[in-house]
This record gives C-alpha cells, structure tokens and sequence, in this order.
C-alpha cells in the first residue's frame, strides 16, 4: 500500500447491559481505534463506571506484569492462544496474588536452601584461596609452617573423639586429613585459616587433641600424598555443591513450570479483562446508555457492523464518517495512519516511523526507502563475501533472539527491535552480495568478473573494462542516483499535498511545483553546462521556462500567503527564500557523493589490507598474510558496515525525507489482542 | 594536550555511560515488586542483569550486593585507567585517589569484623568471604591485609597491617575512642578525614578549571559527611560538642557553622537540622530523622552533580560527577534489594530513599 489506509470514523451508541458484550466483540475484531467519545460530541457525559473501570484496569494490569515477570524467571513467554476467545469474566485478582504469593514462596525456599549450598561453597572456596597456591601450601605444610593466610596444626586425637572434632572443626574452612588409626589414636591434620587460629586451637584441646611432629601422620611421600587427596576431596565436594546449586536452580524453574497452565490461564483472562476495561475507559455515556467512538480500517466496517448487531441483537445506533466529513463539519479528530506493507518491507517500514508516522492520507514512503535505502548500501559496500558475512550475522541474530525468548531472556520491545534490526541487517548483506556480483568483489579479491563494472580497478587507476574508468564517473553516478531520490521525492510530496489539498503549498511549498520545476531545470542546466566541458553557460528556452520563470513566480508567494506584510518585505522574503532553496538543493544533491565517498574508501581499505599483506608475505601468501586479510576484512565489515548503515539512513532522512514526510501521523493502535502486552 | 583533547572521549563515554545508570521509574518497579524473587528479574531489564544471574546460581543477596560493588570498581578503576593515560600527572592522581574509597571501604569493614571478633567476641566468619570479594578481588595484596587486620589481636596491629602508613598515621591518634567509647565511630571519622584531606590535596593540584568544577562538589559531599556523622555522634554517642567538632572533615562549609553547632546542642539534632535546611520529614523519632536528612543530602549532592553536569563539559568534574552516580544508583539498589529481602513496603521503601 503506498497511501495510509482509508478509516472510517465509527460513533456507536449501545445499551449499557450490553456494553460488556460489545466490548468482547469489538475485542474479538480488534479494529478498533478508541477515541475519547467526548471529543467528537462535548455532550457525551462520562461513562458511570469510567473511573471504576481505570482503577480495576490498573489492578488488573498490576497482576498481569506479575504473572509475567513470575513466567520470565521460569523461561515462559505469555501469549494469547489459537483459540483465544474474548469471553472475558470478571478475574479474581486477589486470588492472582494468592497463587503467585505461593508460588514465589516456595521460589523464595529454594533460594534460600541455594543461599545455605551458597555458604559451603564460600567457606571452601575461601580456604582453597587462602591455601593457593596449592603447591606452596604442600611446600610450608611439609615444611612444618603455614604459609601466610593458613596454618597447620598436627598431631593425634582418641579415635572415639574424632568425629565430634571434625564436626564442630567444620564450623570454619578447614581442610582435615587423618592418617590410619595407630591404636586408640588418629593423628591429625588440620590447615586452617590463620584468623581462626585462637578458635581451632581451643577446639582441639578441648577435645584432646594432643599436638606433635608431622611424621606422626606418615612419611613426608604419605602426607604429601595425603594432603593432595584432601585438596582433590575439596575440590570435588566444591564440584558437587555446584550441582546441587545448579539443581536448586532448575527446580525455581521447575516451580514455575509446574504451574504453566494455572499462569497461562490467569494470565490469559487477566489480559482479557485488561483490554475490556480498556475500552471500557474510553467509554462514555448515562446510566443506561453507552457511547463509543473510534476509528476503523474502512474494509472492516462490515464486520464491525455485524459484531455489533449481533452482540446487541440489533439495539445499537452507528454513525458512520470518513475523516473529510469530520473535518467540514468543523471536527478536529485527527485520524490515525495504518502503514500495511508486505512483511519482508516491515524492517524499513521501522526506519519510517523512527522518524515519525506519516499524516493521514499521504503516501506512506516504505516502499520508496527500501530500494533507496539497500541501493545506497550496495554502492558503499558491495562485496560478496562482506554481505555474507552480514547476511550470517543477522540470521544469527533471529536466532539468538529466538532462543533468548524461548528462555525468557528477553522479552518485549527489545526483542522486537533486535528482530527488525538482524532482518535489516540481512537485506543489507543481500544488497551487498548482489552489488559485490557486479564490481566483482569477493572479500576484496576479484575472484569473478565484474557483471557490471570493476570498482576496485577504477579505484586502483586499473580499470578492467565496463562503462566506468574513473573515479568522476563514480561520482557522477551517485549524483544520478541523488538526482532520482530527490526527484521521487518532490514527486510525493506533490501527491501528499493533492490528496490533502493544500493547493497553496504544492505551488509555494520548498518541495511544491513551483521549486520542482527549478530544482528540475537547474539539473538539466547543471547537466548541458558539464557536457560542454564546463565552458558555455545553457540560457536557451528551457532554462527561462523552467527555472527562471518559476524563481521570479515564487515572489508571489508572500502576496498570495495571505500573512500580510509589506511589498518591500515580500521581496525580501523572496530573495532570501530564492537563496535558501538553490543552496538547499545544491547541497541535498551533493550530498549524495558520499555515496561514492564511502564506497572509494570501502575499496582504498581493502586494498590497503592488501598491499600490508603482501608486505608481510614478500614471497607468496602465508599465515600471516592470510591473518591480516582476516582482521582487514573483520575491520572493513565493522567500520564500513556501521557507515554504510548509517549514512543510508541519514541520505533518506535528510535528502529525501526533507521534501515529502509530514511526520505529523498518529499511529494506528487498536485495542486488540494481538497487541503486546 | 587541550582540555578538549583531554576528557572529549571520556566525558562522552561517562555521558553514555550516566544515561545508562537505572531510571528512577525503573527503581520504582523494583521497589513495587512484591517479593525480592520478582525484583531480582526485573533487573533483567537494566544494564545489571548480571545480578539476577547471580542471585539465580546462589541464592545469596550479600553475594549479589558484593558483585554490584565489584562491578561499579572494575568501571571506576576503567575510567581512572583512561584517565591517567590521557590527562596529567595531578588529574590521574586525584582520579587514582577518588577510586581508593573502594580499598578504604575494605579497610573499614575488615576493622569492623576485627571489632566484632576480638572486641565484641561474635562470630564473624559468614561476613568474611564477602570482604574478599569485593574491592579485594585480583588483589592478594589486599587481600593479606585484610586477612592481618581481621586476624589482629589488637586495634594497634589491625591498623599496622594497612599498607598505607599515611592513613595509618592518621588513624593512630583516635584510638583511645575505641577503648573510652567502645566503638570504632572515632576510626571511621578519621578514615573520611584522611581521605577528604588528601582530595582536597590533591584537587589543589589540578587544573584551575578542573579544580573549580570540583571543589564545589567535595564540600557538599565534606557537609553531608560531616552533618551524618554529627547526628550519630548526639544520638548515639553523646560526645560533648568540643569533641565531636573536633573529630570532623575538614574542608566543607557550604553550611554554616553556628547553625550545625546549635543543631547540635538541640533535642533531636537530626529534626534540627533538617529545619535549618529548610525541610521537614513530618515525624518526630530520631531514626526516621536522620533517614530522612540523609537523603535530603544526597539530593543536595546530586542536584550539584547535574549542575556540575550541564556546566562546562571539557573538565575532570565529569568523572567525579559520574562516580557519584554509580555509586548512588549502587546504594540506592541495595537498599532496595535489602528491603525487598526484609519484605518492607514500597512505601516503606520510598521513604528511606
């Protein structure tokens, strides 16, 4: 589509009784652009139950970012179903509150339990830092001294004593090795923080331990031994609290899983009812009748027509207007734009309305960026093996971005601008590869010949043949190129101002006929001057028709505005306007060189890359030849790319944008259910 | 090197970097969730996801209090390190002692376990693993002297294992504080007075330009220590007047004197005060008071920090301007953390931000 849709503006009056059923039918549709009904009729009161309606929405909503963010903690990600059937009832939120409190308890337990896991894993961990690194420690144990964080204390304790030491020694982080029982005795080694040093110490007299030689533990090869399968003990205890905390973690999931079909439900019904009494606030009406309004899709008119006989058997009144009717009848209601294009267009349609919605009825300029947009792309990075790069780059990003949401990692608008932005990114490695086929530029090596003409060769002063030899014919071709984009531009902004009317403005406007004709004119002089090799000044017929004619016309433009002023000023206003439009479109076509300033430096980089890898392989390729044609190429996919991008983008804002879009729009938002929440 | 030349990089990377730090909305959310589970993955949306990570694997909110610290040190000690590359000698050394707050920090709380063990006679292994990780963490020279403090068998050799002797010169003379008082107040005040003193040091030595656009921002920090402190000091401590004035930083005076010393002999110093500024926290206890100023200070604080923010872009204020924001949206985050785990209300919670 490359006009906004036709709306229709819809005023309908229904019994309140049946207000709920509407409300599920116009839900069920989902078309419907409310409106505030007050503002098409003052006389329209609020509805009873408006503010009832906001505070229970608000409720309401409150428990649904709940359950979201419960089923985002367990990788769920709330839809609406296949079947989904807006017969919402009312929701008992407290009862929401309820489950979800039950659930984030147990959630809270488990973390608590992982929270106890936790502490061991600290106390060991700090230990094994302490006695780190582990060879130095072996070293000072065997040694008979501690090294500076630990120290260790040796000698034998009762047998029948030692499991009630080893348990109470385990209040801090302690490392215990026992030699076999030699008697009735154990002898004992105990490394340990030096901070607890006072502590340990009073624990093992207590329990009789008595302190002597390291050789009471074996012989130095036993205790080295010995003390290694400690460290390995630790080690592997560590390895299985990290599972056990990795379980924990699972079974938080798990909870949530458990509990998938109770959340979706809940969730299901209170976005229902969120939507309900979203309507339900816009509107208004007595005690018994309720007034609505909105706009809708003009095709859906009868379909809303139907939902609303049958959900009312028939005890509804509708008025029908288009958005001129409204207009003459001195209604300010502003109708929303609906942009509807093909989903492979839906990435740049992104980059419109980043910039802003297009007004009501004019020419929605999708369809005109995408070719712009990838062309210019193209021309500044045509590679094949760069674009497949960015091709890979942004099928990895849908991936990513698929996998993040199954797991409910990301969520929202960002996964939505991170699906439009790797789609972007895709169209532009296309547009790179298909240029790349014809400069002939496969990771900057001419693998093929070129299909249309060798870009590095007229880069390089070694044109390989083509309809280009030098780096004037480039920029010639660019300015063409601005020339058309610039053309295309006045061009709707022609149509725009003819379907809205504004006949002032499509002769007077910066962009109207009037300029079309000089900006038009100027090119063909620009053009005939150039062809004479820049030697005879082009005044024939066409340029007193087409340009001067019109420049001197555009003095009228001060009389005509009906602004008032003097003829002294309108002159001014004249000259000064002149001025501005010829260095405007001077500028806005220049501008457009770029293009084949970035595509030059984009092949100068590659070739740099080159002749340093030749440097670095005097005799023929080698790995660091084949390293640095990696990193150019890595650098060139960055630097290039992100510019590419970007000065693609500022070209249509600015040259093309600046001459048609009345970013003055109001999006087209119904209440519905495919909107995210 | 032009102060163009100099801080043009980094003043738009930390701009970058401030319009990043959590929004007040998005506290507010936090704040709003209803359990410390839910608040944790709402972090999911903020540059600090990695909490949430954190919280998920272990289960343990000091841990994830520690790593937030940890991360607001690695960016800090990142910027000091640009800094010191790209400015002069004077302006790196002030940076360089601006991120020392954080091994400081460390200081203070390995004395306050060394003051629970060998003092008070509690427990105090579940804290240490915590002090390890924080500013600690990559730094076993730091971490020995902590271990040395903790593990000290008197005030005088805890202070003896901080490697700086300078700070240690300056901690030294408050010491009969804690055997008189039984508190480790008089050590704290004197760690923020060391440190003050050597900013302000350090501050005289950088650009007129740069020190201008800092100096303000010090003595409001100077004040707003000073006057928490002051509090504490009547509520908790009953120090006579002369003492407490003695022990405190030098270098604010963005409050006058007379005002602070008549809050001071007043009934409840912290209401006082408040009304000398101008405020009132509507409740008459002393905890909610001194709550309540505290954060009339912080704003006070940032209000001069986006000040010093709008103002000439081309100076070192810009950095400091930045620390104070991290670390504000690091405090404010683990108050609210702490009160989500303690299940205060967002009410509750709004008010002791």
């Amino acid at each position: 589509m490359i006009f906004t849709s036709q709306m229709l503006h819809l005023t309908a009056v229904v019994l309140q009784q049946d207000a709920e059923r509407v409300s599920a039918a116009l839900l069920k549709l989902g078309v419907l652009h409310f409106v505030d009904a007050r503002t098409v009729d003052s006389r329209v009161g609020e509805a009873p139950d408006a503010a009832n309606a906001g505070t229970q929405r608000v409720r309401v909503a409150d428990a649904r970012r709940r359950i979201e963010t419960v089923m985002q903690l367990g990788g769920l990600q709330p839809v609406f179903g296949q079947a989904a059937e807006p017969n919402a009832p009312e929701v008992d939120v407290e009862a929401v509150h309820r489950t979800l409190d039950r659930i984030t308890a147990r959630i809270d337990q488990t973390r608590g339990e992982q929270n106890r896991v936790q502490q061991q894993i600290l106390r060991l961990e700090d230990l094994l830092l302490g006695i780190a690194p582990a060879g130095e420690e072996r070293h000072a144990a065997d040694q008979g001294r501690g090294s500076s964080l630990v120290e260790v204390h040796t000698g034998t304790v009762a047998a029948a004593r030692r499991a009630d030491l080893e348990r109470e020694l385990k209040r801090y982080p302690v490392v215990i090795s026992a030699a076999p029982a030699r008697g009735a005795y154990e002898s004992l080694s105990v490394v340990a923080m030096k901070r607890n040093g006072a502590e340990i110490r009073a624990l093992l007299g207590a329990h009789g331990f008595t302190a002597g030689a390291l050789d009471a533990i074996g012989s130095p090869g036993e205790r080295a031994a010995n003390s290694e399968a400690t460290l390995r003990q630790v080690r592997e205890q560590l390895v299985e609290l990290r599972a056990q905390q990795t379980a924990l973690n699972r079974a938080v999931r798990e909870t949530i899983i458990e509990a998938e079909t109770q959340l979706r439900r809940d969730w299901h019904q209170l976005r229902l009812r969120e939507l309900m009494l979203t309507m339900r606030t816009h509107f208004g009406g007595t005690a018994h009748a309720a007034v609505f309004a909105g706009w809708v899709p003009a095709e859906s008119r009868p379909a809303i027509d139907s939902a609303l006989t049958e959900s009312t058997a028939g005890r509804c009144h509708t008025e029908w207007h288009t958005a001129r009717e409204l207009e003459a009848a001195g209604m300010h209601v502003q109708a929303p734009s609906q942009l509807r294009n093909a989903r492979f267009l839906k990435p740049f349609e992104g980059l419109v309305t980043n910039y802003g919605i297009p007004a009501y009825g004019t020419v929605d300029p999708t369809p005109f960026v995408a070719p712009a947009y990838l062309i210019m792309f193209g021309l500044m990075f045509g590679d094949v093996g760069q674009g497949l790069v960015l091709v890979l780059v942004g099928l990895w990003g849908l991936r990513r971005n698929r996998t993040l949401a199954a797991t409910g990692k990301r969520a929202g608008g960002l996964m939505g601008s991170v699906l439009a932005l790797s789609r972007l990114i895709i169209w532009c490695g296309a547009s790179a590869m298909v240029a790349g086929a014809l400069f002939g530029s496969y990771f900057g090596m001419s693998l093929l010949p070129p299909l249309w003409f060798d870009y590095h060769g007229v880069v390089v002063g070694h044109p390989h043949g083509g309809p280009f030899n030098s780096i004037l014919d480039v920029l010639v071709l660019t300015l063409y190129f601005g020339v058309a984009v610039i053309g295309c531009g006045f061009l709707i902004n022609w149509i725009n101002l003819v379907r809205t009317r504004r006949w002032f403005e499509l002769v007077f406007d910066k962009a109207g006929v009037l300029a079309g004709s000089v900006y038009g004119g100027g090119i063909y002089a620009a053009g005939a001057f150039a062809a004479s090799g820049f030697r005879v000044v082009p005044t024939g017929w066409p340029v007193l028709v087409f340009v001067v004619a019109p420049a001197v016309l555009f003095v009228l433009k001060g009389p005509l505005s009906g602004h008032g002023g003097s003829p002294a000023w309108w002159v001014m206003e004249w000259v000064i306007e002149l001025l501005e439009l010829l260095s405007g479109f001077l500028a806005n076509t220049l501008s457009f060189m770029r293009v084949a300033g970035l595509g030059i430096a984009h092949v100068t980089l590659m070739v740099a890359f080159f002749q340093i890898a030749e440097m670095a392989a005097p005799n023929g390729f080698n790995a660091v030849a084949l390293l640095i044609m990696i990193v150019g190429n890595v650098i060139v996919i960055i630097l290039e790319g992100l510019s590419a991008g970007i000065q693609s983008l500022r070209l249509n804002y600015y040259e093309f944008f600046s001459k048609h879009f009345q970013p003055t729009g109001v999006r087209y938002q119904p209440v519905s259910m495919e909107v995210a929440s | 090197m032009s102060a163009l030349s100099r801080y043009a990089f980094i003043n738009a990377k930390l701009r970058g970097r401030i319009s990043n730090l959590i929004s007040t909305a998005q506290f507010q959310s936090i704040a709003a969730a209803r359990s410390l589970v839910e608040a944790m993955v709402l972090l999911r949306e903020t540059p600090l996801a990695a909490l949430e990570t954190v919280y998920n694997e272990t289960g343990d909110l000091a841990l994830v209090e520690t790593e937030l610290q940890r991360l607001e040190f690695e960016q800090f000690t990142a910027v000091a390190r640009h800094v010191a590359t790209h400015a002069n000698a004077a302006t790196g050394d002030f940076v360089a002692h601006l991120i020392y707050r954080h091994e400081l920090s460390a200081y203070k709380n390995a004395l306050r376990c060394w003051f629970e063990r060998a003092v008070r006679m509690r427990g105090v292994e579940e804290k240490l693993p915590y002090l390890w990780r924080g500013a600690a963490a990559g730094n076993p020279r730091l971490r020995a002297a902590l271990e040395t403090i903790v593990a000290a068998e008197t005030i005088q050799s805890a202070l003896t294992a901080i490697p700086n002797r300078s700070l240690t010169a300056a901690l030294t003379p408050v010491l009969e504080y804690v055997a008189r008082k039984g508190s480790l107040f008089a050590v704290e005040i004197a760690a923020d007075r060391w440190y003050y003193a050597r900013l302000r040091e350090l501050a005289a030595a950088i650009d007129p330009t740069d020190r201008r656009a800092v100096e303000k921002i010090i003595a409001i920090e100077i004040d707003a220590i000073n006057i928490n402190w002051l509090v504490r000091l009547r509520e908790f401590h009953q120090l006579a007047e002369t003492e407490a004035f003695e022990l405190l930083l030098r270098g604010g005076g963005t409050i006058n004197q007379d005002v602070l010393r008549s809050s001071y002999r007043a009934a409840h110093p912290a209401q006082a005060l408040l009304n000398a500024l101008g405020q009132s926290s509507g409740e008459n206890d002393a905890a909610h008071g001194i709550v309540f100023l505290e954060a009339v200070l912080r704003q006070e604080l940032l209000r001069q920090v986006h000040s010093a923010l709008g103002g000439y872009p081309f100076t070192v204020a810009v950095v400091l301007a930045y620390f104070i924001l991290k670390h504000n949206e690091t405090r404010t985050l683990t108050t609210i953390l702490q009160a989500k785990n303690y299940q205060l209300s967002a009410e509750r919670i709004g008010a002791l931000l």
